[in-house]
């Protein structure tokens, strides 16, 4: 075909430059033939891509890391004239591996493919359709074109939430102390100090009706308690990718999330107060999650997060450690501290409750005073986090 | 796809239109080779009848004879009927002869209807071997091939034919096109195990846009041969060709006339006698010797050219170099001062020549500037370094009138001489390029030239330094001490013609001119001997109009001076102001009637039934009317061509021409920061680094730096950020060194891709 090809559209000027040289006719006729055939291939190319139908359905919108999900991908040739090759790539979940499809359509025809999407790294992914490549039925213009400059086209959302290991135990972490402070003792529930007094609101309990000062006063007012005190945990992400790229990359963030993710839950059920810290895409705001006890509003996050090539971990730590207080575990995910965020972490011990840092790659040799701990990038979280280093 | 049977079917239907016009066009041919009277719907009926019958033949075994006793006995049924026994009776007959006489294509064969008989047997094997090609050996590059072939051995036997026949395989071949796609993509397929495309499908669509767009692109087309012929194409390629031969030292050209042809000897000498008929009808402002023939080699018997003078197209771009120095148009040397000296001895002469005889030699003197028709339209005339002008191939048509505009000096003014002399002196001090050559061709003597030549010269010229002066002692020697006659007996046999001369002191203009040429030879000048005409005034006693005939051919000398060029010499002294005398025979010759027209010589125009027939090498581009949409092609893809070039070159052009565009166009230095800083982000996005509307210019930059390695970006768009927000002023170094920053990226990218590359990507596709 390339030679066909490349003989088409060479001979073009050549049949002009002969046609013009002899002045006979019959070199005019081909020249135009081949000007115009051109020309229709063009006029039936953008006809084709603005006028071609699709529906893109996902199973599910949304997976763990892992998992798995189906796109139907469905395709109408709604012309009269057949489509010789189309071939359009298809984005999936995962980014270093795209799917290829390539078919040719009659007149009319539709035809439908059900497209395997595996999720293996946490993310938001916009799937489906990219780009297209149409060759005309004479083989001679395979034209390229890219689905997502149509205006009208706006391509599936798969969020993938980082997969969850639950953890036993977090070994010589404060998490796992007990504490008999008595702030530390009250219910998380309802609380038991008595902070003041506000009016009675309709749904207010009458149990917690103060009688003696409705009386007093008049009028209904009820008790209200003092936030429960927890104890805080606060994770700080390194969205920095350390320069990995492809498939490394993806797995360097997707063992943060669930490293981030096994932390949350195993604090969480601990009734813990979690809060997570990473600087958002494209590394200028800082981005905080403070949830209740539920796990998936910190998933989303996490899913959410953007890793980028730019080092602001220092940025959201400080934003950490101004938060904190003596009863704070602060968990540092980062892939290899600088010696500054060393010394900053390690001052930071003194005050807070207890630093650990979560180091994203194979086990070193580590001879600091930090808590720290290793997670091989792509590995089993729970393994790695429950051993102590 | 969707039906494989529908599919097949139109894969049929495609094979069998494909057949029935292969079929068509094979059979015009192979029919009208053989003698057959046919036409084009005649071919088309006779090759669906075959194909009808190879369907037939190639279905079901019992289809045929089926059909065969079907159609006998409805035959029969007729014949009953209607009693068509005598017809058929006669129609049997002529099969019969047929039969027995082995090939009939003439008459008595077609009163019954047999010839098609005939033909449909000789079409019948060319449908079913083309149907057997298109359904089980089809191969693509067959059909382009043959089609070539077939073309091209049309275009020898008959250009008529050939549009027909170019049509009906277009429309095959694309057809075929289509299923040699659909073949190509079925192997991709096969590769991975998928369904493959029924390519009838593909080659019947195929088939159908190829009708169309065959429909109009003949529509648009020239109608006729020669319609949309560029002459200047022509022209542009003939001289390719010149220059080749001229660099392969083959090259050589001149006019056709010489003074045999008017009734002079072939060799020089001997008795003449010339007669009055009319050869050219002249207008000029200054009356001028019209050279026809130059020539450099001297025999001792005769002149002739060493043929070593190429062959140079006039208005040639290739030969503007070699235009110059056959017709001295770099002359004088010596600056503005010779220059102004040259003014005064030289005067510009238009000269309008109508020929009354075909020839190849256009006639002209001095430096000839320019050759045209009475319309101003430029002539194909081709010129030597002699300094000749004549025309290739095809003889200038007599009675076509054609404008010479030249530079003669002017020998007649008063003071000539000592202009010349001081002119010499400038222009000798100067280095003449030519001066080799010339010498090498203009200074040739035979050995056998008698010692008294030389010594003669020697004597002549004894005592006077200047070239020039030189030149005109010898021209004044021989025209003061040799008288002119038309009958000086022959030079006998092996004596040299210039001795002859010396020694019998008569002798008419070939005598004179060989003298003058051999004696300054002798004496070192360059010269040459050139053969025309002179003029006479014409009988209608017009100012400025002249006519030569036969009696006023004539012969002369060209001396070259260092720096200043040719000038002529013609001892012989010629008289213009002669009344030219016309023999009564004039009146009855069967020469057109020529009526000289009162001449306007700044605008020389002739009346509108002079006009010439312009000759085939004249030929325009002709067709107005339907060259249009040609017209429209060509500036369409002239247009894209010059957009993208300038644009290509402007990304040349670098960044202080892109500032200063920013400064021509935007008078505030804000203004061209914003300009400069969304062209950098345009080019980042075409490197493939879009800004999100999260991105800030710091994130931005960032992100540009991160994929170049280096921090120049964010550098170049700090500027951008302290103005934005901070309202810092802007300095013009900071645009500057954004359009640096530009440049340096683009300047990169032309390296890395290469120039074609960085323009399809950078001004086609616009993306990497």
């Amino acid at each position: 075909m390339k030679l066909l090809r490349i003989l088409y559209f060479a001979s073009i000027p050549v049949f002009l430059v002969i046609g013009l040289y002899t002045g006979l006719a019959v070199h005019y006729i081909v020249f135009f033939t081949q000007l115009f055939i051109i020309l229709v291939l063009l006029g039936l190319y953008y006809w084709m891509v603005y006028s071609f139908r699709f529906t893109q359905k996902l199973k599910s919108d949304l997976g763990s890391g892992g998992g798995e999900t189906q796109l139907k991908i469905k395709i109408l040739n709604p012309r009269p004239i057949p489509i010789a090759l189309m071939e359009i790539s298809v984005a999936t979940a995962n980014p270093c591996d795209n799917a290829q499809l390539s078919f040719s359509l009659a007149p009319f025809e539709e035809k439908s493919f059900d497209i395997k999407i595996t999720m293996p790294y946490c993310g938001v992914y916009d799937l489906g359709m990219t780009r297209l490549r149409l060759t005309d039925i004479l083989g001679l213009m395979p034209l390229p074109f890219d689905m997502r400059k149509l205006s009208f086209y706006r391509q599936p959302q798969l969020m993938v939430y980082p997969a969850v290991e639950a953890l036993s135990s977090l070994s010589a972490s404060l998490l796992d102390e007990k504490l008999f402070s008595s702030s530390y003792l009250k219910l998380a529930e309802e609380g038991d100090s008595v902070s003041g007094l506000r009016k009675y609101r309709d749904g207010d309990a009458a149990k917690r009706i103060h009688w003696k000062r409705s009386i007093s006063l008049g009028e209904l007012y009820v008790k209200q308690y003092e936030h429960p005190l927890r104890q805080k945990v606060f994770i700080v992400i390194d969205v920095y990718t350390h320069k990995l790229k492809d498939e490394a990359r993806y797995i360097y963030s997707d063992t943060v999330c669930r490293t981030a993710a096994a932390l949350c839950r195993h604090s969480l059920l601990r009734r813990r107060e979690v809060n997570l810290f990473a600087m958002s895409y494209p590394g200028e705001k800082l981005s905080r999650c403070v949830g209740d006890n539920a796990l998936e509003p910190f998933l989303k996050w996490l899913a959410q997060l953007r890793f980028d090539n730019q080092v602001h971990l220092k940025t959201s730590l400080e934003a950490a450690l101004s938060a904190s207080d003596e009863a704070t575990a602060i968990f540092v995910i980062t892939r290899e501290p600088d010696s500054g965020l060393m010394s900053i972490l390690e001052q930071a011990s003194v005050k807070v409750g207890s630093v650990s840092l979560v180091r994203i790659e194979n086990e070193t040799a580590y001879d600091g005073r930090l808590h720290t701990m290793f997670v091989e990038p792509g590995g089993s979280v729970s393994k790695s986090l429950e051993v102590d280093v | 796809m969707k039906d494989n049977k529908t599919s097949s079917i139109l894969g049929l239907a495609a094979d069998s239109v494909c057949t029935i016009l292969l079929s068509t066009a094979f059979s015009l041919i192979l029919l009208d080779m053989l003698g057959h009277n046919v036409d084009y719907g005649q071919c088309l009926a006779l090759s669906a009848i075959s194909l009808l019958l190879v369907l037939l033949f190639t279905r079901r075994w019992w289809v045929f004879p089926a059909l065969l006793v079907l159609a006998a006995l409805t035959l029969t049924a007729l014949i009953y009927v209607f009693r068509l026994y005598d017809e058929m009776y006669q129609y049997g007959l002529g099969l019969y002869e047929w039969i027995i006489s082995g090939y009939p294509i003439t008459d008595p064969y077609s009163y019954n209807g047999s010839i098609m008989l005939v033909r449909l047997v000789i079409v019948l094997p060319i449908a079913a071997i083309l149907f057997l090609y298109f359904r089980k050996l089809f191969v693509f590059y067959l059909q382009p091939l043959a089609a070539a072939a077939v073309l091209y051995w049309l275009w020898n036997y008959d250009k008529d034919m050939m549009v027909t026949v170019l049509v009906l395989m277009l429309v095959v071949i694309l057809a075929s096109m289509g299923r040699f796609a659909g073949q190509r993509i079925n192997r991709k397929f096969k590769k991975s195990g998928q369904t493959t495309v029924p390519l009838g499908m593909l080659q019947f669509h195929a088939l159908l846009i190829g009708a169309v767009v065959l429909v109009f692109a003949f529509a648009v087309s020239p109608k006729e041969n020669y319609q949309w012929r560029s002459i200047k194409l022509v022209r542009f390629i003939a001289d390719i060709g010149d220059y080749y031969r001229y660099s392969q030292g083959g090259a050589t050209g001149s006019g056709s006339f010489s003074l045999g042809d008017v009734g002079y000897e072939g060799n020089l000498g001997g008795d003449i006698e010339l007669s009055n008929d009319v050869v050219l009808k002249v207008s000029t402002n200054i009356p001028v010797l019209l050279g026809g023939s130059t020539y450099d080699t001297y025999t001792g018997s005769t002149w002739k050219d060493s043929g070593n003078n190429g062959n140079f197209r006039f208005y040639s771009g290739f030969w503007q170099g070699k235009r110059r120095i056959a017709y001295n148009l770099d002359k004088p040397l010596g600056g503005t001062k010779a220059y102004d000296i040259y003014r005064e001895l030289t005067k510009r002469a238009t000269i309008t020549i109508t020929p009354y005889f075909s020839s190849r030699s256009l006639f002209s003197c001095g430096s000839v500037i320019s050759v045209k028709t009475l319309r101003d339209s430029e002539i194909n005339a081709y010129f030597n370094l002699k300094g000749e002008l004549y025309t290739q191939t095809t003889p200038w048509s007599a009675n076509s009138p054609y404008v010479i505009t030249t530079t003669v000096f002017n020998r007649s003014k008063p003071g000539f001489d000592d202009l010349m002399v001081k002119l010499e002196d400038i222009a000798y001090k100067k280095k003449d390029k030519n001066l080799a050559d010339i010498k090498l061709n203009y200074l040739q003597l035979p050995e056998t030239l008698p010692a008294t030549v030389y010594e003669t010269a020697a004597e002549i010229t004894a005592g006077i330094d200047s070239p020039y002066l030189q030149a005109v002692a010898i021209e004044n020697w021989l025209s003061d001490n040799f008288s002119y006659t038309l009958t000086p007996g022959d030079v006998p046999e092996g004596k040299d013609f210039v001795q002859h001369f010396l020694d019998t002191g008569e002798g008419y203009c070939e005598y004179y001119a060989s003298a003058m040429t051999v004696f300054a030879r002798c004496i070192g000048l360059p010269a040459r001997y050139v053969t025309g005409f002179g003029l006479k005034e014409s009988v209608e006693n017009r100012p400025g109009a002249y006519t030569a005939t036969k009696a006023t051919a004539h012969a002369w000398s060209e001396v070259y001076f260092k720096g200043i060029g040719w000038v002529v010499f013609d001892p012989s002294n010629w008289v213009f102001d002669e009344t030219v005398t016309l023999d009564p025979i004039e009146e009855k010759a069967p020469a057109p009637v020529f009526t000289p027209p009162v001449i306007d010589f700044e605008t020389p125009v002739l009346p509108e039934e002079l006009l010439p027939d312009l000759p085939e090498n004249n030929l325009q581009l002709s067709g107005k009317n339907n060259i249009t949409l040609l017209a429209v092609v060509l500036f369409v893809i002239g247009v894209c061509a010059l957009y993208l070039l300038i644009r290509f070159l402007l990304s040349y052009l670098g960044s202080g021409n892109y500032y200063n565009r920013l400064c021509r166009r935007y008078k505030n230095r804000s203004d061209r920061l914003d300009a400069a800083y969304r062209r950098l982000i345009k080019q980042a996005c075409f490197l493939g680094i879009r800004m999100e509307d999260s991105d800030t210019i710091n994130t931005f930059a960032a992100k540009v730096d991160e994929m170049a390695g280096n921090t120049v970006m964010t550098r170049v768009c700090t500027p951008v950020i302290l103005h934005r927000f901070a309202l810092a002023d802007i300095q013009n170094n900071d645009v500057r060194s954004i359009c640096d920053h530009y440049a340096n990226v683009e300047k990169k990218l032309r390296k890395e891709l290469g120039p074609l590359k960085y323009i399809w990507h950078r001004f086609i596709i616009g993306r990497m």
